[in-house]
């Protein structure tokens, strides 16, 4: 308990740092959010409107420490503010969406991306030599070092454009009406995520095989597992809860920092397959100098990898008994 | 191939003659602006594309900065359509637009028998109400209409005079841009200015928003709209995609109807794979120029600008940079738009300066003569006191077209001796090194707006340089002079148009024996359409407005979305 309560105090701070950050290196960057938004309309908008939207956008001028304490203040109360570019729609509403698209697609990814990857190095490192290590392992090694955009644009080429297995993009059949509801509508939906699915996990799945197969083949040289086999326990038993357990450890925190991070959204898989998600919002926000936005953005990347550490921590602890 | 039936449908679409008199805009009274055609088939889904966007957000307030784009005219219409081609105001919401002799009162008439998406009349009411609105909350006010207004009178239901504070001749085109709300419901709102106005109550030939799902939207045609039988097509899709890839592929599968995207090379991407697709690039932008930091040597110096104005081949710009799809600019970079405002004097300066044309060996001689030359043998000319000269050429960091034509420049200026290097910042640094003189030579838009006026007042008036330094509109040369300071101020304070052609020649002069920028090309403007479903797009042949489903400035898209017809009937489809 106490280990977890100094935890929590050591994430209150780190929130606390990172949420400060989060505010200071938008603002860091050259450029201003109102000219900016002035300049998009690459001369097409006349110099009279520059007074009103300096007017209209006065909350993202002022003084430093203003800003800073109108931030907070809004954070304290829930409120993500009003995005700039897609003024005056709320942060959080710009976000939604975004959001939950990037969860069902990025974050199942990555979680079938490190089953799999797991899995498959428990195998290569139990059998070494075997079809897994000698095989599949330098596989997915050369699909992991490949450059993705390149790969998903190819998987495109192919399996959708040719081929037609896939659709050629979008969340959904964009005839269909957004109905969750609708049997046909989550079909589809499904139908749409699999093919960018499948592109994040071939080209991730080799980092975790490899990871854990190395850490498998640390640990498969302890006594303990020798002993255990002289005890006679079933195969299965030895690799899974006498190596695998001890194993995994290293990749989990890996795995709490890449669920945390799956929040960013996954910008190449949204422009190549047309795919709703935040990393497109985020490269607009930047790409518009959206402070309120950004700052939305950062927020809830730094809560989730927060969190997924804690939740780490809390499994490494129930894990691995000497953490405690 | 669609042409003869497409011929035949503009002969039957009877746009009204229009009275443009030196004292504002007339129409026909009681004409409607276009008339439709029963006989032409009705109906379909058009598919456009012209933003990249990855998902969709709801925000149809008309007065928001950046909102759904098709608020402006296609919903919201304005008191008068601007056509960027011709150069034509149409009275549109209003009937006519007249001054007094003494040019400080304006009155405006509005058409009869308009009425909201909703069933309710529009008047003169709806005018007045959205024009105190923007008194009411400047920040609403993006025209800066009250700089000059003074008081708005109602003379009835359908009249309204507007008082003026002072002469500006531009009042009746920027008050002509508005585009109204409906009083009944805005009255309503507690802040107009953080309202999003989820499903709006406007005029527009497509003011209903039938769906809107994080990736796609459709707007509707209105029943009641107000030019009778018109529009022909039942609605319009957007589908989100975010990249260059998605768009391009989807034009040539012919999933998109109606486009306005940039694509490299089009003739051998798209055109030689799918023949229902046309384009036409309308070289009718502001004018992409290069701007010099004139606060800085060698840039200061007239000569060194016009030696790079010698040396650069517009030809090849032209056609490596931006695959020939714009042609080399004028001089002065008035553009396509306003080449008849074009001053005699003006081109016989530029000619004799050897302005505008690629002329290595004069480019050469010139900086040979002002002392631009190499001291030090390290192959690169240095300044005339010896110190070298190396500078930067800027363009926005995958901008291709952009970063091609300056790839081309710093060829041509190293040929001549000068050590030129391209520079890519992203598009908010770019921007910024602009507007805080902290750049060499950099490639940049022109200002596009109603008349030359907008590009000279917004490429060399003062007052645009704010009390921070900051170089606002296009002023990036940081170029400016008192008499030319005058000339822009007269030009707003007099409605006869010799006298301001008159101007314009002076500003043009002006312009150029400073060599203040060096005009490269008019800026293309982005439309490609597929006839296979719809027709009655404007074509090279005819091209009866802007064709560019995204549209901020000038409202004549609404001439085509009011327009276009399918083959055939596919009503109820």
């Amino acid at each position: 308990m106490r280990f977890l309560l100094r935890r929590l105090g050591f994430y209150l701070i780190a929130l606390l740092v990172a949420v400060t950050i989060n505010f200071l290196i938008p603002r860091m960057m050259a450029g201003d959010p109102v000219q900016i938004m002035f300049a998009r309309f690459q001369g097409r908008l006349s110099p009279e409107s520059m007074e009103s939207l300096y007017q209209t956008f006065g909350f993202v001028r002022g003084p430093l420490h203003e800003q800073y304490a109108a931030y907070m203040s809004s954070l304290l109360q829930g409120n993500l503010g009003i995005s700039v570019a897609f003024f005056p729609v709320p942060v959080a509403q710009v976000i939604g969406s975004a959001l939950a698209w990037t969860l069902r697609l990025v974050g199942l990814a990555t979680i079938i991306s490190f089953t799999g990857g797991t899995l498959l190095g428990v195998i290569a490192a139990w059998r070494r030599g075997g079809f897994v290590d000698t095989i599949v392992l330098p596989i997915t090694g050369i699909l992991n070092s490949f450059p993705y955009f390149w790969l998903a644009m190819l998987a495109l080429y192919i399996f959708a454009l040719h081929l037609g297995w896939f659709p050629l993009g979008q969340a959904a059949d964009t005839d269909l009406i957004q109905d969750w509801s609708d049997p046909v509508y989550v079909m589809s939906v499904i139908q749409h995520m699999l093919l960018p699915a499948i592109t994040i996990v071939v080209t991730s799945v080799g980092g975790w095989l490899l990871g854990m197969r190395n850490n498998m083949i640390g640990v498969l040289a302890e006594d303990y597992i020798t002993l255990a086999q002289a005890k006679g326990l079933p195969d299965t038993r030895v690799m899974l809860t006498y190596a695998a357990r001890n194993a995994i450890l290293p990749s989990l925190t890996g795995f709490a920092m890449s669920l945390g991070f799956v929040l960013g959204g996954a910008l190449l898989t949204e422009i190549v397959f047309s795919y709703p998600g935040m990393g497109f919002t985020l490269l607009n926000a930047v790409n518009t100098r959206d402070y309120p936005l950004m700052q939305g953005i950062f927020l809830i990347i730094t809560v989730a990898v927060l969190v997924a550490n804690l939740i780490a921590d809390m499994a490494y602890v129930m894990l691995d008994p000497r953490a405690r | 191939m669609h042409k003869s039936v497409f011929r035949r449908t503009l002969v039957l679409v009877t746009v009204l003659a229009l009275v443009v008199t030196s004292f504002g805009f007339v129409a026909a009274q009681d004409e409607t602006p276009l008339t439709a055609d029963p006989n032409l088939p009705r109906g379909g889904t058009v598919q456009v594309s012209h933003r990249h966007a990855s998902a969709w957000v709801r925000n149809f307030n008309p007065m928001a900065p950046d909102p759904i784009n098709e608020v402006h005219g296609l919903m919201y219409e304005p008191l008068l359509v601007w056509n960027e081609v011709t150069g034509e105001g149409l009275p549109w919401l209003a009937s006519s637009l007249e001054y007094s002799d003494d040019l400080l009162t304006l009155t405006v008439t509005l058409r009869q028998g308009i009425k909201w998406s909703d069933g309710e009349e529009f008047n003169a009411d709806d005018v007045l109400f959205t024009i105190n609105l923007m008194k009411e909350y400047p920040e609403l006010d993006r025209a800066a209409l009250w700089d000059f207004i003074d008081s708005i009178e109602r003379i009835d239901d359908y009249t309204l005079q507007f008082n003026l504070s002072r002469v500006y001749t531009l009042a009746d085109t920027l008050i002509g841009e508005v585009e109204p709300v409906p009083e009944h419901i805005w009255s309503e709102i507690d802040d107009p200015i953080t309202f999003t106005n989820d499903d709006p109550v406007a005029t527009g030939p497509f003011a209903i928003v039938c769906r809107f799902e994080d990736q796609v939207y459709e707007l509707c045609a209105n029943e009641n709209y107000w030019i009778e039988g018109l529009p022909y097509v039942e609605r319009l899709q957007y589908v989100a995609r975010p990249g260059n890839e998605q768009t391009t592929l989807a034009i040539v599968s012919g999933e998109i109807d109606w486009a306005g995207h940039f694509i490299p090379d089009i003739d051998s991407t798209v055109v030689a794979v799918n023949e229902d697709v046309g384009y036409y690039f309308w070289p009718g932008g502001g004018t992409v120029s290069l701007y010099f930091q004139t606060e800085k040597a060698p840039f200061s110096d007239v000569a060194f600008r016009q030696a790079v104005s010698q040396a650069i081949d517009y030809e090849g710009v032209v056609n490596i940079g931006m695959y020939g799809y714009t042609v080399p600019a004028d001089p002065a970079g008035l553009g396509v738009r306003f080449a008849d405002w074009q001053s005699e004097a003006a081109l016989a300066t530029a000619e004799e300066m050897g302005l505008g044309t690629y002329n290595p060996e004069r480019a050469m001689q010139t900086l040979d003569e002002a002392g631009y030359v190499d001291a030090d043998g390290d192959g690169w000319r240095d300044m005339p006191d010896g110190s070298p000269i190396a500078f930067n050429i800027q363009a926005v960091s995958g901008w291709t077209d952009w970063v091609a034509s300056v790839q081309v420049i710093s060829q041509n200026l190293q040929d001549v001796g000068l050590n030129a290097q391209v520079a890519t910042p992203e598009f908010g640094d770019w921007l910024n090194n602009l507007q805080t003189g902290t750049y060499d030579i950099s490639i940049g838009w022109g200002s596009s707006g109603r008349y030359p006026w907008n590009h000279f007042r917004d490429t060399m008036f003062s007052e645009l340089i704010g009390a921070d330094g900051r170089a606002n509109a296009v002023t990036w040369s940081r170029w400016t002079s008192d008499e030319a300071d005058e000339l822009i101020r007269a030009f707003v304070a007099t409605n006869d148009e010799a006298e301001q052609r008159e101007i314009i020649g002076q500003l043009a002069e002006i312009l150029v024996e400073n060599v203040v920028i060096v005009p490269l090309f008019p800026g293309p403007t982005w439309y490609e359409y597929n006839t296979s479903t719809f027709t009655g797009f404007p074509t090279e042949d005819n091209y009866y407005a802007q064709g560019s489903p995204w549209d901020r400035d000038s409202n004549s898209r609404l001439l085509v979305a009011l327009q276009i017809h399918p083959h055939e009937d596919l009503t109820g489809e």
